[in-house]
């Protein structure tokens, strides 16, 4: 047994002042509430499945209770995705739930004994805290309708606080103004699929990596941020001659140590990249004439959309299709506008786009394209490309998805094993839940939109609404909702799983000023007082992972469920708990009109919990169901919802929500299965999971004979899309002369909440530094290690040069990643979002970088 | 982190009432006494509370008739990177390589 | 735009946030020397009383974990021109550096640091080679990547996480001469039979014995660990070359073309396509250190040749 430094050395003055007083003390005992170290007490340690909590990768583990407690993870050595194998984040899972400052109380900001925004916090009952919150929330309904209200998830909910969180906003309060951090994250995939396949989420799997001859990298820096699946590719290229590995940045990161042709490019050109790449298959004969003939159409995307800022900036006031409201007061047109073309005119629309001056206006050597272009074009090599958020997070973040499509369609590599274009995800679940379950301000489960009347109406019918419950209008989405607060359009916001204060752009300018201000009612669900609980006004205590029982989707469409191991600490409670526990503070007659109610009589004086989630379905399988499911893991199993309100919550849920997917190309297994599987692609048809969507043989919605069909469009096909290179909003100049990018380290995940309070991985990368080229140090008289202070148009943060070390940026350009709550470089970036996909580019805008 | 070791006389028959009264500072603990009522007592850091203000502190205790250090360990925790470029004076090894 | 400042908030829960850089000691500095000075005291006549006897013992060998600042001498040399001045450890800015107590097991009174504590960062000016009034840390270090304070070795393959198949290598990312100093050598993983092992690997050529990767491993007890240079390093006899780097230096078989005889029955060169075919040149063992613009030592048997991409050539 070893004991701390701190104990040894108090030990010692023991000794030393026992030895002056003359006396013998017995030796102290080791600190008392330190864990027991597995195997060494008598109590055997409980394994069971969940997946890991971090990334979209979704690692397999097994996780070790004992007491009560999780003492130890490890790898699944079973599982297919990572074979036993984590990456250090997945090492410490065991003590992510155990940081020293849980929230174990709801705090309200309170003033003489009374909720006041410029309070201190003081810890609160559960119930003070709903009245509070319900008084808010009724007190807005009334004076401004749904509108006035908003809730921020996350791609960490579980699949099921996801549905059910849905269900509150959407049917309960009859307010679209849901969104999820997966906004951030993943909603240009979201848009670029549904622009091209009309249906969301990758065709290929992760057995793509050990058929492919050859992996792109676009924006992703894999090698720290999919640790596990870089191993994979690392692999490939390894045991199989003639792999080839090319990776694309803006700046040299881990991923370049593998690549057999790296390429730096200036930011936003990866558009003239695409283009010239379609262009060089196009005028070297290699397209694939039959592939296209007979699943692709060609559109001309609409050109003029601005940049998602606010409309009074001059940016957006002369754009034509920004969606914003004109003089007229009608929306401008959609930026997501579309007119059908052919290949003739596509082929002349990239014929511009050539090797010399696509090398030029990158600044990556001819060669280098040329041999990435030559890659995609030759008929005998298997590509995957994949990427992360160097695509998504950008203000043309939809095009660049559709474009990387593009050069897929147009040689046919894809849905075929060991080919393909595959969108990679940063957070656990960001699409089982937040994309699946359809928790963003424009959606419905199972790709459904809010703007379709006839989705609506098929939600209404599973959820057994009286016609029109479902507002047809979009709500707000994250960055919207941020300026709404701001403008005092917004009354109460509900965050929850998320950290908007660190990750959400433009802080300084947007994001505190609408938290803090008086009109505002901010409450946050988190599990350690992170940056946003601190700036909010109530925070609530919440349960996290094993805490509860959960379910997560990955980035293959892999769907893994795990049981609830252990308690939360003190009075923290899962979200799912929390909503359904505030759905019964309102009565339907306070929520919505009476016309509404008199559609279906039948819900008059009930509560929004009996009118969701006491609705027959949700409620349909008993307690005694839980311990039935699960008696085969866990003997004499139960789970705290099941406890509180006496039926199977989740599978309730699950098996609701299940509806709207099956047959429909969305089809989830039977829940109880979940609950013996390691994880299941689906659709899951006939027993049997799908590896790669839209072809015969691999997916059971293709009927034989048809070959490939993308059967997300009513025609069968896949759109390719003519779209230009454009300049970014905001580009270096006189004055604030350099790029900055923000991400992630390996170290760290995200805003560092759950990271941050492990020891070891603190210690390992205890700040986040200022990565810079030599030169750009040299020329502004810095040196490594020195502090400095970053300014942008909107925010200073200050922090230490990096000249050396894992990332190695070209002149003109830092990169600073956005996990040290202690230095937030979100004070700086520029809230310019992709006008379709309304997600934020995280990773241009223009700084300067002096002395401190 | 801090820690100090302590012999306190006191007289032996308040032993009870002096552990309660040294107790109750945070980051006091008693760990036993001699016959003759020298009590051995360690004082760290504690939220809120440095050891040295501790340590002055514990003089005023009533029963405490004198007290002794035995031992003294202080140091800045180890881990985490100084902040400033400076060199803290309070640190300062010279003094320590001259004493 | 004032910057953003959080609420002050009373949270009646536990802990500040953690903070660490921001965290003030809870005592203030005057205080501090103050009690400092009065520990000392007293624990100097306690010292005179232990004698000379352990003095001598520890002043003989330097233990296998204390390393010397940038710039020290060979250690018999150091400890006849260290005058135990202590403006080393005075002008490091990282409190890196100490001098050793009576009782450490470090010649009393030198400089020294443990990696695993605080390692050196390797500042670009060298402060404490500056210092140094007596030539024990040589003025003629100016560059810091050429210090040789020690040698990481990664010492434990059974507990290194990266060597178990798990993707850890923070030693290597934090490595402040990362791809030269440490590399990753990929490795096939047979356990998992379609994962790699990237096994982290340390060239002496390169590696400062700076300590980051020892003060970073996230084990309990670090599986790669900084020790003086004569500790960790082995040495190759003159008699036995490695005969693929010979090749290679050589641009070719150092015996020239010899003739090759094709074999009845078999089609294609009977010496086959042995990895010696594609060699990657290895940087002759004396070779001056890398300029900074070299590209990044090659991991994989195949390369192309130069890497650029480190500067686009892109100005603002």
């Amino acid at each position: 047994m070893s004991i701390n430094r701190r104990d040894f050395i108090k030990t010692q003055a023991i000794a030393a002042a026992a030895a002056t007083a003359g006396i013998s003390v017995p030796a102290i005992a080791a600190k008392k509430d330190e864990a027991p170290a597995p195997a060494e007490n008598g109590a055997a340690v409980r394994w069971d499945k969940a997946p890991c909590r971090f990334c979209g990768t979704g690692c397999s583990v097994l996780v070790g209770v004992q007491n009560g407690r999780v003492v130890a993870t490890q790898g699944d050595p079973d599982a297919a995705v990572n074979r036993g194998l984590n990456c250090i984040k997945g090492y410490f899972l065991s003590k992510i739930m155990y940081g020293e400052d849980r929230l174990t109380r709801p705090m309200l900001r309170m003033k003489d004994g009374k909720y006041s925004k410029d309070g201190e916090f003081a810890p609160i009952s559960w119930n003070q805290a709903f009245d509070i919150m319900a008084e808010k929330w009724k007190a807005a309904l009334k004076a401004e309708g749904p509108g006035s209200i908003a809730m921020f998830g996350s791609g960490q909910w579980t699949i099921f606080e996801g549905y059910a969180a849905s269900k509150l906003m959407k049917a309960g309060f009859r307010s679209n103004n849901l969104d999820p951090n997966a906004r951030h994250c993943m909603a240009s995939a979201v848009t670029g699929f549904m622009r091209t396949f009309g249906m969301d989420e990758p065709m290929g799997c992760y057995d793509d990596i050990e058929q492919s001859d050859a992996f792109v990298l676009w924006g992703s820096n894999m090698a720290e941020m999919h640790p596990i699946l870089w191993t994979r590719i690392t692999d490939r290229r390894l045991t199989k001659t003639d792999v080839q590995v090319h990776v694309l940045s803006t700046f040299e990161h881990r991923s370049f140590e593998l690549a057999d042709n790296g390429m730096v490019f200036v930011p936003n050109t990866d558009l003239a990249i695409l283009n010239y790449i379609c262009n060089h298959i196009i005028q070297s004969g290699k397209v694939n004439q039959e592939f296209v003939k007979k699943n692709v159409n060609f559109k001309i995307g609409e050109t003029d959309i601005g940049f998602g800022l606010r409309p009074a900036h001059a940016l957006e006031k002369d754009a034509k299709f920004n969606g914003y409201p004109g003089a007229d007061g009608k929306p401008k047109n959609n930026p997501g506008d579309a007119r059908p073309s052919s290949f003739e005119e596509f082929k002349k629309f990239v014929s511009e786009y050539t090797l010399e001056k696509v090398s030029k206006l990158s600044g990556v050597p001819a060669e280098r394209l040329k041999k990435l272009a030559e890659l995609y074009a030759d008929p005998n090599k298997k590509v995957v490309s994949f990427w992360t958020m160097g695509f998504n997070q950008h203000t043309r973040g939809t095009w660049v998805n559709n474009m990387i499509y593009n050069v897929h369609l147009l040689v046919g590599k894809i849905s075929t094993p060991g080919s393909g274009p595959f969108s990679l995800t940063g957070q656990p679940s960001a699409c089982g839940t937040a994309r699946e379950v359809g928790t963003f301000a424009h959606r419905l489960p199972a790709d459904m939109l809010v703007t379709n009347p006839e989705h609506r109406k098929h939600a209404e019918e599973i959820w057994q609404l009286p016609e029109g419950t479902i507002p047809d209008k979009i709500g707000l989405h994250a960055v919207a909702q941020s300026r709404a607060l701001k403008d005092s359009k917004l009354k109460c916001y509900w965050t929850s799983t998320t950290n908007n204060m660190q990750a959400g752009p433009n802080v300084n300018q947007e994001i505190y000023p609408g938290w803090r201000n008086p009109a505002a009612f901010v409450v946050v669900s988190d599990v350690y007082p992170t940056v946003s609980a601190l700036a909010a006004d109530l925070i609530l205590p919440a349960a996290m992972w094993t805490e509860k029982e959960g379910a997560f989707g990955n980035a293959e469409r892999r769907t893994q469920v795990w049981r609830q191991q252990v308690k939360a600490p003190g009075e923290a409670k899962s979200d799912l708990w929390q909503f359904m526990e505030f759905s019964k503070r309102f009565k339907v007659e306070e929520v919505w009109p009476a016309e509404l109610i008199a559609k279906k009589p039948e819900l008059k004086g009930k509560t929004l919990f009996d009118v969701l989630y006491a609705n027959k379905v949700v409620n349909k399988f008993p307690k005694s169901d839980v311990q039935k499911v699960n008696e085969h893991a866990i003997k004499g199993y139960t789970n705290d919802e099941a406890e509180v309100y006496g039926f199977y919550v989740q599978k309730g849920l699950f098996e609701e929500y299940a509806q709207f997917g099956r047959g429909h190309g969305h089809d989830l297994a039977p829940f109880d299965v979940y609950h013996k599987a390691r994880g299941l692609r689906w659709p899951v048809v006939d027993g049997k999971e799908t590896l790669w969507r839209y072809r015969e043989g691999y997916d059971p919605y293709v009927k034989a004979g048809e070959g490939v069909k993308f059967y997300g469009h009513k025609d069968g096909k896949a759109v390719i899309f003519a779209l230009p290179y454009q300049d970014p909003p905001e580009k270096p100049d006189a004055e604030f002369d350099m790029w900055l990018c923000t991400g992630r380290v390996l170290e760290h995940w995200h805003t560092g909440s759950m990271t941050r309070r492990v020891p070891e991985l603190h210690k390992a990368v205890p700040e986040a530094q200022i990565f810079m080229h030599p030169d750009d140090a040299k020329k502004r008289g810095l040196q490594r290690g020195m502090v400095v202070k970053v300014l942008s148009r909107r925010g200073e943060m200050i922090g230490r040069i990096e000249t050396k070390g894992r990332n190695k940026p070209p002149v003109g350009l830092i990169f600073v990643p956005f996990f040290d709550e202690s230095k937030l470089v979100n004070k700086l970036t520029l809230d310019a979002t992709c006008p379709i996909s309304k997600q934020t580019d995280f990773k241009k805008c223009a700084v300067k970088v002096v002395r401190a | 982190m801090n820690i100090v070791s302590l012999v306190l006389r006191i007289k032996p028959e308040t032993r009870a009432e002096a552990e309660a009264a040294l107790c109750a500072y945070p980051g006091v603990e008693c760990h036993g006494m001699s016959d003759d009522g020298k009590l051995v007592v360690t004082v760290e850091d504690a939220e809120g509370a440095a050891m040295s203000d501790t340590l002055i502190a514990l003089h005023r205790v009533p029963q405490v008739l004198a007290a002794t250090l035995a031992y003294e360990h202080t140091n800045v925790p180890s881990g985490d990177a100084p902040l400033s470029n400076q060199a803290q004076a309070a640190h300062s090894p010279c003094e320590e390589a001259q004493s | 735009m004032g910057s953003l400042r959080l609420p002050d908030t009373v949270m009646d829960t536990p802990r500040p946030l953690r903070q660490p850089a921001a965290v003030p000691p809870p005592v203030s500095a005057a205080r501090r020397r103050f009690i400092n000075s009065i520990a000392a005291a007293a624990g100097g006549g306690c010292l005179l009383a232990l004698g000379a006897g352990l003095y001598s013992r520890s002043a003989s060998a330097l233990p296998a974990q204390a390393l010397r600042p940038p710039g020290a001498l060979p250690e018999a040399d150091f400890l006849a021109a260290c005058v135990r001045c202590g403006l080393c450890v005075r002008d490091c800015p990282y409190d890196t550096l100490k001098l050793s107590d009576l009782g450490d097991p470090v010649p009393t009174g030198t400089p020294y640091f443990r990696a695993r504590q605080i390692p050196c960062e390797m500042c670009e000016d060298i402060p404490c080679v500056k210092a140094c009034p007596t030539g024990a840390l040589d003025r003629q270090l100016t560059d810091i990547n050429q210090a040789r304070m020690g040698l990481a070795a990664l010492v434990d393959h059974e507990s290194c996480l990266n060597f178990l198949g798990l993707r850890c290598d923070v030693c290597y990312r934090v490595c402040p001469v990362i791809d030269k100093a440490i590399t990753l050598e990929p490795q096939h993983n047979p356990r998992s039979d379609r994962h790699a092992m990237l096994l982290p690997t340390v060239h002496s050529d390169a590696c400062t014995g700076c300590g980051k990767c020892e003060k970073s491993c996230v084990l309990p007890e670090a599986a790669i660990k900084v020790f003086p240079r004569q500790l960790a390093q082995g040495a190759l006899p003159a008699h036995y070359r490695k005969g693929w780097e010979e090749k290679a230096r050589h641009g070719g078989s150092l015996i020239g073309e010899q003739v090759e005889m094709p074999v009845r029955g078999f089609d294609g060169s009977t010496a086959g396509r042995a990895p010696t075919e594609l060699p990657t040149a290895p940087s002759a063992p004396v070779a001056p250190e890398a300029a900074p613009a070299m590209p990044p030592k090659a991991t994989l048997p195949v390369r192309p040749a130069p890497r650029g991409g480190l500067d686009s050539h892109w100005k603002p």
